[in-house]
């Protein structure tokens, strides 16, 4: 009896161990997405009943434009960031692991600082510093005399795509940094000094031993960048509602819209689904990039 | 590295300990507090009642608690504060979620039908039934579905111009109301003044954003000109030749730069108004009480009110109207009687009506209008006798019903104008393309 | 070449610090800002140090605002979210890691799946279900969804495999149970990966802002980050609030950064990597 208690208690005790992802698995992702595919095709205001459009919400989402709108204006905010953030962040990985460079701790923790701090808090600060009339930035810039009449920050669909670039390379750069880095730090320090005995100055080694050896991170940097621009939430929410016309609406700014602000719910489960569709493609990209790298 | 990771993680163990213990007692005192409404509310000798509203309704209401507390010293009222985006959202929340909280929402016309559309309310068609005639009739259209209302009006917003006859007089205008009245008639005497002002004093005659307009001064001459959104019928009227004209009219006064630009409500426009930037607002009655309070306190004096100008001189309808509010009660709420009790005594009553007055909301209950404080006159505008002008505005505005689709439109017809000033595209094409959307997007024709 | 590398040391120096300070500069302001009065927020010149020190827009806060409950919520939903999050990720990751039994691949494929259904894309749904649990304003509610991520199991996981296999079977052949094994054997080698997963979880869950925003509604259950957001209340928006709001949710993050730098650094770029 104790014998099989004993056999019974190490045969069921993974399942109990993975029990509570299972229930929280259950109710938090497969019944909402089973749920959000029905609701898909339903058109649903919130009131009582629902009723069943079949594919007219798909038919109205391909239509419409949206969320290719939407789709759009991630990938465009996701060109003018990345380059920079990525480049911004291998220059200060670089610099940083060098031998000659002082304080090196205190920047990596400043450059790290925007990313673990409260994302409404520091978009509210933005908003304060873009604002076009009064804003520091332009104040600034204009009594350079870089600019004579204020830039329209938030107010021109551009300049409201690069304030939210900006804020992103604010808060991002030190993370990919702090990831480049460990990269960096993995380079076997034989390769250096083989290359100076060759007589290779800095740039040059950086060039040809630092950079190609980088190349798989670098990717897996920017396929997290491409996952986290489409899922951009918070920034463009605070800084400028998604707008103006819509021009940083992004994908989840559009579905919380449509879902909590115009209560079309069918429909913006219908663009949920295209959301997660476009998100399992990355994500299988980024594990199978994920894989080779291990 | 070891050792120090090791200390890290005992620190970071008593730092979770502690905040465990801290936790825990937040826990515990969140679940006393329930405890204590709940007995309150058993014990059936008061009653707390939940309203959500926005700041300066609160305000306004505030005039009456001491009132409301003596006749009803168990009434609970617990008026708590919301961005007016935020009423809305969370009350499309509490409503789908069944919620038993709020007790009353504050609604503005604009959004109530889109409300009413979601379920949440509670039919109040019998207790509202002795205030239908005493009410401005066209707040009914938007509180009613199927015969049944679901709202009781409260304020409304007939549109009247603000001017500073300060800035009039230095341009060479005439600053005196009565003047002010029959030289400004039409949109067409308005440009004709801009032009004038800003050639004399370089003053715009109002402030608006081509980006970021809130589309105000665009549907006010819409609806004075008796034209919306949408027609009679339901269908969609943003690509009718009226709907173009005026819309064009908006764009001229922009390119002409007779506005100044600046977002609406931001902090910009407020100090905007402190540096004479513009000198006139035409807008709802409701900035009586906004203008000395928060928009200019310095103000007094300088401000004088004359009628808006019409779309044509011989227009049916010489206002039109924006906004206003009406409180309604949830469907799930606990305590629809005392929430009645609420509603009535600060909506159904001429005293409290013209004490929210004073704070600057004009009462959609007629029966007030009688009142000799309508031909007071009020030192901020210069002993201007203003209420009187609200009146007649109230009186001649168009009927007209903002519809459950009025959000969507709104919404559209801002990024329209976006799209017109920033890609420099004809006002036509792009209304056009907005009525499509608009169509798409509603199922109307 | 010794003056050379050092003269560039300098140069570098320099540079580096005009960056960082470019990096500090919105906290700065945000800093700053908070002790303005309304009007001062917007200022041209703009001004840096206010005329007077406005410490009402925080004392505001805590007695008209109820800041006070909002920090303890916050610290509660951290706290609860990381611990829990940490119990449950380390249990699956060791079950993944140490045992074979039926159905393992099939598990594991779940745990890959919930990866790929990213919470944005039911956000309805969730919310209809919350609605029908009870779950809407509840701080429960805002914990329950992460609890077990599946960073965290794959995380734990990678970390457990390099637990020895003898030092378990020998606790069996002693006598413990699983649940034991569990407990005395397995979490105290965790606890270096508890700390770095458990920075990350709380830092995330401090910050965490959407499904707060849906479904916390009223003043006493808001967590900082909600709370910040809606003073955007009223006619005029009180920026001067926002602003020292703000303060109170970054301020504590900016010391606990400065003084634990190397660790919560180490614990993130480990954490990222390894998941």
């Amino acid at each position: 009896m104790q014998n099989l208690y004993w056999k019974w208690q190490f045969k069921s005790a993974p399942y109990w161990f993975i029990a509570p992802f299972v229930i929280c698995f259950i109710i938090f992702v497969f019944l909402p997405f089973s749920y959000s595919v029905y609701l898909s095709f339903t058109e649903w205001h919130g009131q009582e009943t629902k009723t069943f459009v079949g594919l007219a919400n798909y038919a109205t989402l391909l239509k419409s434009g949206d969320f290719w709108q939407s789709i759009v204006n991630s990938v465009l905010i996701f060109v003018l960031y990345v380059p920079i953030m990525l480049a911004l962040a291998l220059i200060f990985a670089a610099c940083l692991s060098t031998t000659w460079m002082k304080w090196t701790g205190f920047f990596r923790t400043v450059f790290f600082i925007p990313n673990i701090t409260s994302v409404v808090a520091i978009s509210f600060v933005f908003l304060l510093i873009f604002n076009a009339d009064q804003g520091i930035l332009n104040q600034i810039l204009m009594s350079l005399g870089l600019f004579d009449e204020p830039i329209r920050f938030l107010e021109t669909p551009w300049w409201a795509r690069v304030s939210v670039a900006i804020l992103v390379i604010f808060r991002w750069t030190g993370y990919n940094m702090i990831l480049l880095l460990g990269g960096i730090q993995s380079i076997s320090k034989s390769l250096y000094e083989a290359a100076k005995v060759d007589g290779a100055n800095g740039i040059q080694s950086f060039w040809h031993i630092t950079l190609p050896l980088m190349r798989r991170l670098l990717a897996f940097c920017t396929i997290l960048s491409t996952l986290g621009t489409f899922s951009l939430f918070t920034e463009p929410f605070i800084l400028t509602g998604g707008g103006p016309n819509m021009a940083t609406t992004t994908p989840v700014v559009l579905i919380y819209n449509e879902s909590f602000k115009n209560l079309n719910m069918g429909y913006a489960s219908t663009i949920s689904i295209f959301f997660f569709i476009l998100m399992m493609i990355l994500s299988l990209v980024q594990l199978r990039l994920f894989r080779e790298h291990d | 590295m070891k050792p120090k990771k090791r200390i890290f993680s005992t620190l970071l163990s008593m730092v979770l300990l502690v905040s465990i213990a801290l936790t825990g007692c937040s826990g515990g005192s969140g679940e006393k507090k329930a405890e204590e409404s709940a007995a309150g509310g058993d014990a059936g000798e008061k009653t707390k009642i939940v309203v959500w509203i926005w700041e300066d309704a609160k305000n306004v209401i505030d005039l009456n608690m001491p009132a409301f507390k003596e006749k009803y010293p168990n009434i609970d009222v617990d008026l708590h504060v919301l961005a007016q985006a935020d009423v809305y959202q969370n009350f499309l929340i509490a409503a789908s979620s069944a919620d038993k909280v709020p007790d009353i929402v504050n609604l503005e016309s604009h959004r109530l039908s889109q409300m009413i559309e979601t379920g949440g309310l509670l039919d109040i068609s019998d207790k509202v039934a002795p205030y239908k005639d005493k009410m401005n009739a066209y707040k009914w259209a938007d509180a009613m579905k199927d015969g049944k209302a679901y709202a009781m009006p409260w304020d409304s917003g007939p549109v009247v111009m603000f001017y500073r006859n300060d800035l009039f007089k230095q341009a060479g205008l005439p600053s005196d109301p009565k003047e002010v009245a029959e030289q400004l008639k039409t949109w067409d005497d308005y440009k004709r003044f801009a032009k004038q002002l800003k050639e004399k004093t370089g003053v715009a005659i109002m402030a608006d954003s081509k980006t970021k307009t809130d589309g105000t001064i665009f549907q006010e001459m819409l609806w004075q000109h008796d034209q919306w959104f949408f027609g009679k019928d339901g269908s969609v009227q943003v690509d009718s030749p009226e709907f173009i004209k005026i819309g064009q009219y908006f764009v001229d006064m922009m390119n002409a730069g007779y506005v100044n630009e600046v977002e609406p409500w931001s902090d910009a426009w407020y100090s905007s108004f402190q540096q004479n930037k513009q000198a006139t607002i035409v807008g709802a009655s409701w900035y009586d009480g906004l203008l000395p309070s928060l928009i200019d306190p310095k103000g007094a004096g300088k401000w004088s009110v004359a009628p808006m100008p019409k779309w044509s001189a011989d227009d049916k309808y010489s206002s039109a109207i924006d906004g206003g509010s009406n409180l309604a009660i949830n469907k799930n709420s606990k305590h629809p009687e005392e929430a009645w009790k609420f509603i009535e005594f600060m909506l159904g009553n001429d005293a409290s009506q013209l004490k929210m007055m004073e704070g600057g909301l004009f009462p959609s209950l007629e029966t007030t209008y009688q009142d000799p404080v309508f031909q007071e006159k009020v030192p901020y505008f210069n002993d201007q006798p203003v209420r009187s002008l609200y009146v007649d505005a109230v009186k001649n505005a168009t009927p007209i019903t903002y519809t459950k689709d009025y959000p969507l439109a709104n919404e559209l017809i801002r990024n329209a104008f976006a799209e017109i000033f920033l890609d420099k595209k004809s006002v036509e094409e792009v209304f056009k393309k907005t009525a499509d959307q608009l169509r798409q997007k509603t199922g109307r024709k | 070449m010794r003056i050379q590398t050092r003269a560039l040391s300098i140069v570098m120096l320099v540079v580096f610090l005009g960056i960082a300070a470019v990096f500090l500069f919105p906290f700065a302001w945000m800093i700053s800002s908070s002790f303005k009065e309304k009007s001062e927020i917007f200022a041209n010149p703009p001004i840096w140090i206010p005329a007077k020190l406005h410490f009402e827009n925080f004392t505001q806060l805590f007695t008209e605002k109820n800041f006070g409950r909002v920090i303890l919520n916050s610290l509660f939903t951290a706290i609860t979210g990381t611990i829990g999050g940490l119990f449950f990720c380390s249990m699956a990751g060791f079950a993944f890691a140490k045992y074979n039994f039926r159905g393992k691949g099939l598990l594991f494929g779940l745990v890959l799946a919930s990866l790929m259904i990213p919470m944005e894309s039911s956000l309805v749904p969730l919310f209809v279900i919350y609605r029908d649990l009870g779950m809407i304003d509840q701080l429960w509610g805002v914990i329950l969804p992460r609890l077990t991520s599946a960073f965290g199991i794959f995380y734990m996981r990678q970390y457990c495999m390099t637990i020895e296999n003898e030092l378990l079977e020998a606790s069996r052949i002693d006598g413990c149970s699983e649940a034991r094994i569990y407990f005395r054997i397995v979490a105290p080698i965790l606890i270096p990966a508890f700390a770095s997963l458990g920075i990350i979880f709380f830092v995330e869950e401090w910050n965490n802002f959407l499904w707060p925003t849906i479904i916390l509604r009223s003043q006493e259950n808001l967590t900082l980050a909600v709370a910040i957001r809606a003073l955007q209340s009223g006619v005029r928006t009180p920026y001067n609030l926002i602003m020292s709001g703000s303060v109170i949710s970054v301020v504590p993050m900016l010391l606990a950064i400065f003084i634990f730098q190397k660790q919560i650094i180490a614990g993130l770029t480990e954490g990222t990597l390894k998941g």
